[in-house]
């Protein structure tokens, strides 16, 4: 932390950036890490108990632990962190080229989207086949991951 | 649209880098732009011409 004659302190930047809670400003893991183990075990705690019997409860909180680490612990550093003390961030992420590539392929996926879920409802119900909600729900999020992804490639090598 | 990026910038002796930076975005926003391929928003344009001490019509041309 550099203290500037004014009295202000810049902060020094980090990979992973620093937490904006604090007086000092410790690395953001300091405060994400905790908050993301506590959200990961709440939410495997209520995965396990709500569907589950007591024979099948400690293998359902071991697999809630491994499904929700992840992005529990990535949804509380998007929480803490302070995004100006990110190491190569950019002050205006709003007007890079690489925000553009992210519209045009968000928009694409929503149009390709569109399409599939008419044709998969089409088919649907033309062949009599039967999926579950859940089945569906899942392929379509993974699905739209993958588009977003490909498109976001395309419109990147298109420039 | 066509601009002069490339030339000033070269002609100051900046990196892409340095300019990205003084601009506040990211350094392939700078490659994008010089090669023509991404056309900055308005305030980015103004912040060009503010960096460079120009006119944003002396930056870009249609």
């Amino acid at each position: 932390m550099t203290h500037h004659a004014d009295g202000t302190t810049a902060r020094k930047p980090l990979r992973w950036g620093r937490s904006q809670w604090g007086r000092t400003h410790p690395g953001a893991w300091w405060h994400a890490a905790p908050l993301g183990i506590v959200l990961t075990v709440t939410l495997s705690i209520a995965f396990s108990l709500i569907g589950f019997d007591a024979e099948q409860r400690r293998l359902a909180l071991g697999i809630g632990l491994l499904c929700f680490a992840g992005p529990a612990l990535a949804l509380a550093w998007i929480v803490v962190v302070d995004r100006s003390t990110i190491r190569g961030a950019v002050d205006r992420p709003e007007e890079t080229v690489e925000n553009i590539w992210w519209d045009r392929a968000t928009q694409r996926t929503l149009y390709d989207v569109v399409v599939v879920v008419g044709v998969g409802a089409a088919v649907l119900s033309l062949t009599g086949w039967e999926v579950t909600a859940v089945t569906a729900l899942m392929a379509l999020a993974g699905l739209i991951a993958a588009d977003v992804a490909i498109r976001y490639v395309l419109a990147r090598r298109a420039g | 649209m066509q601009n002069s990026l490339m030339v000033r910038r070269q002609e100051r002796g900046w990196s892409q880098q340095f300019l990205a930076e003084q601009l506040g975005v990211s350094r392939q926003t700078v490659i994008s732009i010089e090669k023509g391929r991404f056309d900055p928003s308005l305030p980015l344009a103004f912040r060009l011409a503010e960096v460079f001490g120009c006119r944003i019509e002396d930056l870009f041309s249609p």
